[in-house]
């Protein structure tokens, strides 16, 4: 859902800044034109990567969110090593305590209280980071290089199929994206739904925005004077491609799928709440909200916090995302 | 302008059709799909009758044909010639039912399923194929006719109801919940965005800022659960049941529309976040524009600057974004209407993915999917009404 | 002194920014009488439109400031006057006309509406008056079919009739002062011509001032009755437009003649740019700003900032050898003098 937005929302920049080109300018008070190139001698003399780099280093809230995110993966990585060691196995149940331990308050064995299994919910917090950042990270790289390889295919042959392809896309854009997911995994018998199913759904329908953007950012690109200056100088076509237009085109595309690695995230639980991701016993913060659902009144807890989970991880891939924007965004450099 | 709105209703053609194609390949051609046990429940099947089915359902012709006979179900109107003849006598055809003298279909009729509803006729184009009368209006010249009647989206394994009949049914309620969760985009989403815009850098601005970036970020279904939580279970602890809101359901204990608060807000939540980061990064720009300068040298007051010029220019994309949201709040319904039970669409569809009742899914999906396809086709063509620009055509490109 | 139009004195604005205090106008100052043409020249960046902008208070402060100096209207402080009163000026008794006409009209209301607006503000006219009011003014500005065309949009006018609006805009309420910034850059150059002559013309018809802003001396060269030569926003020279032209004092001035392309320019004669970039207005140079450029520099160039100082009655130069005898305006080649 919130992907499908994200291309609305994309999709009225674009068309604004195509009728009058000026999005990209900071906006602000009109101070004149003469001011722009105050300054701009000290950026000289520095690579773009490492000056990225540095204004990203710069940024507080998206350095907050990558030690996060990192964190995150460290824990879900290492989960097998101290998690069952300290609270419990979190991904069986113990016949013989779980009636002595469900839905138990916090406290310092079990820090988020135990769910209606006995089982310790920060360790199903743990676990369930796995499946989430396994289908986040894996269904954007599907999306991805779908995206690319079909926006480079359409760029490069031009013509009539770039003309096909870009039609494919809007097909694919007007369907909205949870109601298509929803649809196809509807149809996956229950028994073959899972993780696997979940991330070929999710990656398979995720490919049209990053085909459009980066086609457009290729575009674009190309209508920059060092891309004719490399052609006048007798650059082959190939050369253009990959050494001066792919890498500056690149630039929005790596924004957007750091924010989908989030929108990913939530699509993944939005499906497993419906019942149409993951299945248990595997462990899914979704799932676990809509299991938690029916304890509400008794033990909240079981639903706030994957849902906290979520948001913090979420949040923390777009401010990344919105961190690495204004990094590289050479127009907002001022 | 009638050029911009013929250029995008003929854009719209084909998109219709591709959408419309990926649907019936999905339903149909999706690898372990199975489109006799989708359409008739997961009965176990013996050859004979799985062989029949396919045959009478028209899935054993190719795709091109099954596709046509796909959209010709879904099409409320068909072009029928009627050449006169007697058809042969049809045991299928119950006692009293009206016949048709005619033998050729210009357009390939619609398939009914298996049990006939009243008012149907066999003509034979195809063989054990029976075809629903118009059930609505017929307008015929001579031997051709036009028949319209409501497009055939199935009937519904569990109780073999038409499901067109049960989503018309549940469909006011969740236009009703869309359009409350429109009507809180607006106010907040756009007055945060005002606020934020005009006092650029503020305490208010940071707020907006980073509450949007939170909304967001926040799995729509857990809010809602959040909210059901706070309102309806917490505060009516605190307060002793003195004050709380409905979390589910409409038993009648509150006015109607209490029960739209929680649902709303919840819905409301992720397009009222990027309704707000839109108006703000509209109005900073158009601020930032040369016309805006010029207003100021007239001797215009800031307010009639803000109010006028500048909001009149900032409004146009709003306005597009929150229209195209419409669409997406109702694909986005069947999230919170889960989660509040609200007998909507959306809650039909999550009802039925449970109980694997697959015709009512598939026929929610497509009922969304033209009411969004639709939407945004009557946003692309309010544009031309919106924009001077566009609406006396010419100017640069 | 009082009996002046316009009064600029020693006016400076700075942006305080980021990355360190922009001088944007540093010290300008001049006169202009009522019915006079003033030409303000200079490069980008050189302050000539910001400070226009500084005394219409059309400058976002902040980051702005204005840091001294003063702006007499009337013998009125423009630059200290408040909200309310600096409305009433603009629009009314002082107007402007900017460089691009395809920006500068609201593209979504009706061009009569806007040119309009000004005598509804100022004038008290209702809104159906003063769209009546604006035919006239397009017919004055020799847009064809006036009653027509006010009920465009921007967008169905070509540039030059947009700048044709502009200036109908800026006519509406009788101004005393129009500046114009820059008002032909945008256009076609056959349209450049016809919008100074019928600013020109107007002038005659209605005797105001006019500031017109440029980075082309030829265009002020024919219609200036003085000129300002502005660089990183200190005042270069300051003189009637005989004295700057035939008798300039100071080396950007040469050095801005050397690079106009003459007509009967030969294979043979060049043209000499200035050579070296503007400098950073954050980081002026110490002494002179334009020492670092300048091929007469001596010591004391990069050490002084040189004071604008009258040197002949009217005419007024910052360059400490300004008026010395001998210092003239060199046969320069293109490959510099060596002084």
């Amino acid at each position: 859902m919130s992907k499908d937005k994200q291309s609305r929302e994309s999709r009225i920049n674009e068309e604004h800044s195509v009728k009058d080109g000026r999005s990209g300018m900071p906006a602000g008070p009109p101070v004149s034109a003469e001011l722009a190139h105050v300054g701009h001698d000290e950026l000289a003399g520095r690579t773009l990567f490492g000056d990225a780099l540095r204004r990203l280093g710069r940024n507080k809230l998206a350095v907050a969110a990558l030690v996060w995110i990192i964190i995150v993966i460290i824990a879900a990585v290492t989960a097998d090593l101290w998690v069952p060691r300290f609270f419990g196995d979190p991904r069986t149940i113990n016949s013989v305590t779980a009636a002595a331990n469900r839905l138990q308050g916090p406290s310092s064995h079990h820090l988020m209280g135990t769910d209606e299994l006995g089982r310790d919910i920060f360790g199903r917090v743990v676990y369930g980071a796995r499946t989430s950042l396994v289908v986040g990270f894996t269904a954007v790289a599907i999306s991805l290089t779908i995206g690319l390889l079909l926006a480079a295919v359409a760029g490069f042959y031009g013509k009539w199929l770039d003309t096909i392809i870009m039609r494919i896309t809007d097909i694919f854009l007007a369907f909205p994206y949870i109601l298509f997911s929803i649809l196809i995994l509807a149809i996956v018998p229950p028994e073959a739904r899972g993780i696997g199913p979940v991330i070929l759904a999710i990656g398979l329908l995720g490919w049209p925005t990053f085909a459009r953007l980066y086609r457009g950012s290729v575009l674009s690109v190309k209508e920059n004077d060092y891309v004719d200056a490399g052609r006048a100088l007798g650059a082959s076509d190939a050369r253009l491609m990959f050494r001066h237009i792919a890498p500056n085109a690149i630039a929005p595309v790596i924004v957007y799928a750091t924010m989908s690695v989030g929108g990913a995230i939530l699509t993944e639980a939005a499906l497993s709440f419906l019942g149409l991701g993951i299945q248990p016993p595997a462990i899914s913060w979704g799932k676990m909200i809509e299991s938690g659902r029916g304890y509400l009144i008794v033990s909240p807890g079981l639903v706030f916090w994957p849902g906290m989970a979520i948001l913090s991880t979420v949040l923390a891939f777009t401010l990344l995302g919105d961190g690495v924007r204004d990094a590289i965004d050479v127009k907002m450099k001022d | 302008m009638f050029q911009y709105i013929s250029r995008r209703v003929l854009q719209f053609i084909p998109v219709f059709l591709g959408v419309t194609l990926l649907l019936f390949l999905t339903a149909n051609y999706l690898p372990g799909a199975d489109p006799i046990q989708l359409k008739m429940g997961e009965k176990a099947i013996d050859p004979a009758t799985k062989a029949r089915l396919l045959k009478n359902l028209g899935l054993d012709r190719p795709w091109y044909a099954q596709y046509v006979d796909y959209l010709s179900a879904l099409s409320p109107v068909h072009v029928v010639y009627y050449d006169g003849t007697t058809p042969e006598a049809d045991p299928k055809v119950p006692a009293g039912a009206l016949k048709q003298t005619g033998t050729v279909a210009l357009i390939i009729p619609r398939i009914a399923s298996e049990v006939p509803p009243k008012g149907v006729t066999t003509i034979s184009p195809r063989e054990g194929m029976t075809y629903t009368r118009g059930e609505v209006a017929r307008w015929a010249i001579g031997g051709l006719t036009l028949e319209f009647d409501p497009p055939d989206l199935g009937t519904s394994i569990y109780n073999g109801r038409k499901v067109l009949d049960i989503l018309g049914e549940t469909y006011p309620y969740t236009v009703k919940l869309a359009l409350s969760a429109i009507i809180l985009e607006i106010i907040f989403g756009i007055g945060a965005g005002i606020v934020s815009a005009i006092k650029k850098n503020s305490f208010w601005d940071v707020l907006v800022t980073l509450s949007t970036s939170i909304l967001v970020a926040l799995p729509v279904f857990w809010l809602g659960i959040m909210l059901q939580y706070t309102f309806a279970i917490w505060l009516k602890d605190a307060t002793g049941g003195a004050f709380y809101l409905p979390a589910t359901g409409a038993s009648g204990e509150f006015a109607d529309w209490v029960y739209l608060i929680l649902p709303s807000i919840t819905l409301a939540s992720v397009s009222t976040a990027y309704a707000a980061r839109i108006m703000r990064s509209q109005l900073l720009e158009v601020t930032g524009q040369d016309y805006i300068r010029t207003a100021y040298a007239k001797g215009l007051p800031a307010r009639k600057v803000l109010w006028g010029h500048a909001m009149k220019n900032a409004l146009i994309p709003v306005v597009t974004f929150i229209g195209l949201d419409f669409g997406g709040m109702l694909s986005g319904a069947i999230l919170t209407e889960s989660v509040f039970n609200w007998p909507g669409v959306g809650y039909t569809i999550f009802r039925a993915i449970v109980g694997r009742d697959f015709p009512i899914v598939y026929g929610g999906v497509t009922i969304i999917l033209f009411a969004v396809m639709f939407m945004n086709l009557l946003v692309d063509i309010s544009y031309a009404f919106l924009d001077p620009r566009i609406r006396f055509g010419g100017g640069e490109s | 002194m009082a009996d002046h139009l316009l009064e600029v004195n020693d006016l400076r604005m700075h942006f305080y920014t980021r990355d360190g205090i922009v001088k944007a106008v540093d010290g300008v100052s001049y006169t202009l009488d009522k019915g006079e043409t003033l030409g303000v020249v200079g490069e980008s960046g050189s302050g000539k439109s910001v400070h226009a902008l500084t005394m219409m208070q059309l400058i976002p402060m902040p980051p702005g400031k204005v840091v001294g100096g003063d702006v007499l209207f009337k013998g009125r402080s423009l630059v200290k006057m408040k909200d309310e009163e600096i409305r009433k000026i603009r629009g009314n008794e002082i107007t402007m006309i900017f460089q691009d006409p395809m920006t500068s009209l609201n593209p979504v209301y009706r061009i009569g509406r806007q040119i309009g607006e000004p005598l509804v503000i100022h004038k008290g006219m209702s809104r159906a008056d003063a769209e009546k009011r604006a035919i006239e003014l397009l017919r004055l500005v020799g847009i064809p079919n006036p009653e027509d065309r006010v009920r465009d949009y921007p967008h169905q006018f070509s540039g030059g009739m947009r700048q044709r609006a502009m200036i109908a805009m800026a006519l509406a309420c009788d101004p005393d002062i129009l500046i114009a910034d820059e008002p032909t850059t945008a256009l076609d150059v056959t349209i450049q011509a016809q919008i100074i002559e019928l600013m020109l013309e107007i002038q005659k018809r209605t005797g105001n001032a006019i500031i017109m802003i440029t980075h082309d001396l030829g265009v002020v060269a024919d219609i200036a009755d003085r000129i300002l030569v502005m660089y990183a926003g200190r005042p270069v020279e300051f003189g009637t437009t005989d004295e700057v032209f035939y008798r300039p004092l100071h080396p950007y001035t040469w050095g801005l003649m050397d690079s106009i392309p003459a007509h009967d320019m030969t294979e043979k004669s060049e043209l000499c740019p200035i050579k070296g970039q503007p400098p950073s207005l954050i980081d002026v140079p110490a002494g002179c700003a334009f020492s670092p450029r300048c091929p007469y520099a001596k010591e004391r160039c990069f050490k002084e900032e040189p004071p604008f100082r009258t040197i002949d009655g009217t005419h007024a130069a910052s360059c400490h050898f300004a008026g010395d005898v001998g210092f003239t305006h060199a046969e320069v080649t293109c490959a510099g003098v060596s002084a």
